[in-house]
């Protein structure tokens, strides 16, 4: 990417898991214009259909009659991702399950509940508001300094 | 979901014919690994050769299949990966999920190792 240049990306999808794969194909491809490379594109796809999927089953209920709006911001060193739901505030208290450890019995191990982990493992910076009727994430990438 | 098998010995391979494994195909590949359980099949191998993307709804999937096969035949089943490109190992690292699960360059070497492990 040049310098001086911003890219933006502006999504709006039906609150579905089924349509998160459009935010995700979108994001995967803006990473990899703005310089990510193919695995940090991958994860930073992850970290958006991870957060899509958890608007969709806890803040909007499964209701498929609501709206996810992406705006992502390309910049010389990293890219912003807002993303707004208006559906119920999400609880961010809950213990991580992840990262595992290899030495628990088997019966321990996660089989949900891993995306907030994910989220806040990929991002370098999440931020999450209640601004009037909305629920805003905010998330930062820095590329990688070359 | 798109799946295929071929079983070699006693181990049944199961191809994901799928390019992205997420939330959307996840309750199907309950059904299938029910079906192979059914059907007698403890030594599973997933292959991802098909698979470009996974999210953390289809790996808990997988973890809930690999604790089924691990008590299956009174402790004698397995569920094996193999062909996992660099993005899902990414997500297994990240999770360690990598430190559990056997996973084989290929599905050659997985029925190798899993046949010779009997």
């Amino acid at each position: 990417m040049s310098s001086q240049e911003n890219y933006y990306l502006h999504l709006i999808i039906p609150s579905d898991k089924e349509d998160s794969r459009l935010i995700g194909r979108a994001v995967y491809s803006f990473c990899l214009h703005l310089g990510f490379d193919d695995v940090q594109s991958y994860q930073i796809e992850l970290a958006t259909v991870e957060v899509t999927h958890n608007i969709v089953g806890h803040a909007y209920n499964n209701c498929p009659d609501c709206m996810v709006e992406l705006h992502a911001q390309g910049l010389d060193d990293r890219i912003i991702f807002t993303i707004i739901d208006k559906g119920k505030p999400a609880d961010l208290t809950f213990p991580p399950c992840c990262p595992i450890d290899p030495n628990d019995e088997i019966d321990a191990l996660p089989e949900s509940s891993m995306g907030l982990y994910i989220i806040t493992s990929v991002m370098d910076t999440v931020e999450y508001e209640v601004y009037e009727n909305s629920n805003i994430l905010t998330m930062i990438k820095y590329l990688p300094k070359s | 979901m798109k799946i295929q098998t071929r079983k070699s010995d006693s181990t049944l391979v199961v191809t994901i014919l799928e390019e992205r494994f997420d939330a959307t195909c996840a309750p199907d590949f309950i059904v299938v690994i029910k079906e192979c359980l059914a059907d007698n099949n403890v030594q599973i191998i997933l292959d991802f050769s098909h698979v470009d993307f996974i999210d953390s709804t289809a790996l808990g999937v997988i973890i809930k299949s690999f604790k089924w096969l691990r008590q299956a035949d009174d402790g004698n089943g397995e569920l094996a990966l193999c062909s996992v490109n660099n993005k899902i190992m990414s997500l297994l690292q990240l999770t360690r999920m990598n430190r559990v699960f056997p996973i084989f360059s290929d599905s050659q070497e997985a029925i190798k190792v899993l046949t010779e492990s009997k």
